[in-house]
């Protein structure tokens, strides 16, 4: 077993600014980071930022006196549902890394228990303040990410990337390596010593040893008397004689030192991700520019793939909305041509809509949803240029005109069974790379020119353009006049079909020059004259 | 090393490069350029005779310049198109100005599998769109039509700088004003109908000797159809519709009196 434990100390200040700080300062709009800001319950200020912390406000001071020392401060209520809803997307965004992921702090065992299964499918608690956190069980994922060191390379970005700040505690006990996470005061575990305690378990004790004892949750109520007989620091604590303990401090807080030891198994219920994903993010500031709103969405997007490949799949299509302030909100539907799970290509996508979108106001949340997902093995890298990558980037690009132009202007052609010229073609829309047929099978016979129903052996030669609509030719001398007099040089082909539905034609079509050697298809209609409905492209 | 150097040196040029094989890569005014990468077979061989590297130049931009739409300038492109889709290479069509005709294509041979449209009304989008096309280099050859209102010459220099990755050719088709402006298509071609289903195709800009007199090309027809009448012929004797007919249509409906009274 190796446990990382992830404590986020600041996590509600982190759920606000994640969403602004993005932009140097001088080119970002006063109002969002540059204030000092910090979370408070009723009396007490919980955290703050670093311009509050500058500004003189400390956590732990009264909400009273950071409103007389910074009277601009901006004190947002604790919201312990807030942090929850980050939790759970979190442990979404980093079931990427291992399965087995729990929410932070344990439960601790009540008694000596024997152990038993993981009870599955936690939901994240209600932290208390300062006390969120997860709990990863990695031992199994080393080898698929080469090692603790990139495992946690990797981890450490992608916190950042997503723009969370996390004390990191790597033990091989879970509540070893919570207690590790939280020790704020002390220096943090590096690297270097995170790796040299995963591959020798024994050196636990020694790098606990120098943890203050008032981390333990028993230990809180009896800290007083802790500190009267001097036992300072968990190694302190665990020299006393084991009988006096249980008896002053009682059995718990034996327990807790035996857990976090290894003495004692902890069972953690690991958190399961959601069939549906959704998330949102609150930003503090109205918004009514699409690079922030860009930015914000991008931190959406890391979550929403650290989501797809924990399911192992890739996404279709998703959904970002946009909330005003005033009610109807703006939906932007991504979709994909194939199933991804890039966040370079997801933002790629989601740039060209937000480019090109006109903000009506400004915007206070934004939600991403995703609706479609299947599941996805990542290709294998090709040495060569291969028929299958330009495939793919064909996919890319088609997709990225959808997305801008609009679903419906990407097309083909079909032919259609139909003597009728205008019934005998079909445009279809190109949903996906499938539809434009057989790209991918090697050796398949082109359509033969015999297969084709409408131009027969004798039939006058089809225009390559074909009007929208035939368009009405007004007549001079008895003949068609388009700029100048129209000359017939072949025809007329009578077609005079469609009697089983509503659009029977009876026209004879020729084909006609003007005089600047242009050629036309045109038509003549019983009653209605003259039409042209054809150019020869 | 015991070559009298200072002889060769003192050689008239014209002699020199007759023997030096490095003085191969100096480009004379009259030479097409050598430095063409590939080029896609146009399937005319008095039109690949005139363009540098005998055929649609692929990497860079071709203009075509027609008045309107339907003077034959996808027939001139036909050939072309048929081996790019029977190789199984995808052809774009960026906002066609009407509508390609699926069973005219099919008749020249054209699969329409491989065949892609794209429309684009707006002319801020459509521009974007070559673009974007251009960039991902993953057509077999790209047919476009732009708005020339909006066309500026940078948009152009942007499309030529982002061709140079295309694999295949790239047909940008323009109007006629736009011959008298300048363009960084290193190839452009002016189209005018003739007579006989026939291309008048004038080189304005090649990499090559300038060209005067422009090229008379027979345009493709497709196999299954019957022929036109040479339009001379018809002007010489004034032939009435009636005559014209190559197939008479059936005579139940009283269309024909009215019909033979053209001409």
């Amino acid at each position: 077993m190796l446990w990382i434990a992830l404590h986020l100390p600041r996590l509600s200040l982190d759920i606000i600014e994640r969403a602004h700080n993005h932009t140097p300062s001088h080119t970002q709009p006063p109002g969002l980071t540059d204030k000092p800001l910090a979370i408070c319950n009723h009396l007490q200020v919980l955290s703050v930022n670093q311009q509050a912390l500058n500004a003189g406000v400390s956590p732990g001071s009264r909400r009273a006196s950071a409103q007389a020392l910074v009277p601009e401060i901006e004190l947002i209520a604790y919201d312990p549902t807030r942090e929850q809803q980050a939790l759970a997307t979190l442990a979404c965004w980093v079931l990427q890394f291992t399965p087995s992921v729990g929410f932070a702090p344990a439960p601790l065992p009540e008694k000596k228990t024997l152990p038993r299964a993981n009870p599955a499918g936690a939901t994240p608690p209600l932290p208390e303040p300062g006390q969120a956190g997860l709990l990863l069980e990695v031992a199994a994922s080393l080898k698929l990410f080469g090692g603790l060191k990139n495992l946690l390379t990797e981890l450490n970005q992608g916190l950042q990337d997503l723009g969370y700040y996390a004390h990191l505690g790597i033990a091989s006990t879970c509540h070893g390596a919570w207690l590790l996470a939280q020790n704020q005061a002390g220096r943090n575990q590096t690297t270097c010593e995170a790796v040299e305690l995963a591959e020798n378990p024994d050196l636990l004790a020694q790098r606990l040893a120098p943890l203050p004892v008032t981390l333990l949750t028993h230990a809180i109520k009896h800290q007083n008397a802790l500190r009267a007989i001097g036992a300072h620091t968990l190694g302190d604590l665990i020299e006393l004689p084991r009988a006096g303990i249980a008896h002053r401090f009682g059995k718990k807080l034996l327990l807790e030192v035996d857990a976090a030891l290894g003495g004692q198994p902890q069972p953690v219920a690991y958190y399961q991700a959601p069939e549906q994903f959704a998330a949102k993010l609150e930003l503090m500031a109205d918004v009514d520019r699409t690079e922030p709103l860009l930015y914000a969405a991008r931190k959406l997007i890391l979550e929403l793939t650290g989501w797809l490949t924990a399911r192992q799949s890739g996404v279709r299509s998703f959904d970002l909305l946009l909330q005003h302030n005033t009610p109807p909100q703006t939906s932007l539907s991504v979709r994909l041509t194939n199933a991804s799970r890039d966040p370079e290509r997801l933002t790629g996508l989601l740039r060209e809509r937000l480019n090109v979108l006109q903000l009506r106001t400004s915007v206070h949340t934004l939600h991403l949803q995703c609706a479609r997902i299947q599941s996805l093995v990542p290709a294998s890298q090709s040495l060569f240029d291969s028929k299958a990558s330009t495939h793919e980037s064909l996919g890319r690009l088609l997709e990225h005109l959808q997305n801008r132009l609009g679903r419906e202007q990407v097309q083909r052609l079909y032919l259609a069974q139909d003597h009728r010229p205008e019934a005998a073609y079909q445009i279809k829309v190109i949903d996906k790379l499938e539809d434009l047929g057989r790209i991918d099978t090697a050796n398949a016979a082109p359509s033969s020119p015999d297969e084709l129903f409408c131009t027969s052996t004798g039939s006058l030669p089809r225009p390559l353009w074909l009007l929208r609509n035939p368009s009405p030719l007004s007549e001079r001398n008895n003949r068609p006049w388009l700029n100048s007099t129209l000359s017939v040089l072949a025809g007329p082909e009578r077609i005079e079909t469609g009697w089983w539905d509503t659009r029977l034609i009876q026209r004879d079509y020729f084909v006609a020059e003007d005089d600047t050697n242009t050629l036309y298809w045109i038509f003549r209609e019983r009653r209605r004259g003259w039409f042209v409905h054809g150019r020869f492209g | 090393m015991t070559s009298p150097a200072p002889l060769t040196a003192l050689q008239p040029p014209a002699h020199r490069s007759a023997h030096n094989p490095a003085l191969k890569h100096v480009w004379r005014a009259s030479q097409m350029s050598a430095n063409q990468p590939q080029a896609q077979d146009s399937g005319f061989e008095s039109l690949n005779a005139q363009l540098p590297g005998a055929g649609w130049p692929t990497g860079m931009l071709t203009e075509l310049i027609t008045r309107h739409a339907g003077v034959g300038e996808l027939r001139l492109l036909v050939p072309a198109l048929r081996q790019l889709t029977q190789a199984r290479k995808v052809v774009i069509l960026l906002a066609p100005p009407l509508i390609p005709y699926a069973p005219a294509l099919a008749s020249f041979g054209i699969d329409l599998d491989y065949l892609i449209i794209i429309q684009a009304n707006n002319a801020a989008d459509r521009l974007w769109a070559v673009e974007q096309t251009l960039k991902s280099a993953s057509f077999g050859a790209l047919l476009a039509w732009l708005p020339e209102k909006r066309t500026r010459p940078e948009h152009l220099r942007r499309m030529q700088l982002a061709a140079q990755t295309a694999t295949g050719p790239v047909f940008l088709f323009r109007e006629l004003n736009a011959q008298f402006n300048t363009s960084p298509a290193p190839l452009r071609l002016l189209l005018l109908p003739r007579p006989d289903e026939q291309l008048s195709v004038q080189i304005l800009k090649r990499r090559g000797p300038v060209m005067a007199t422009p090229i008379m090309l027979p345009l493709p027809r497709p196999t299954a159809s019957i022929g036109l009448k040479s339009s001379l012929l018809q002007a010489e004797k004034g032939i009435t519709l009636s005559t014209v007919h190559s197939r008479q249509p059936s005579t139940t409906h009283r269309e024909d009196e009215q019909l033979s009274l053209l001409g």
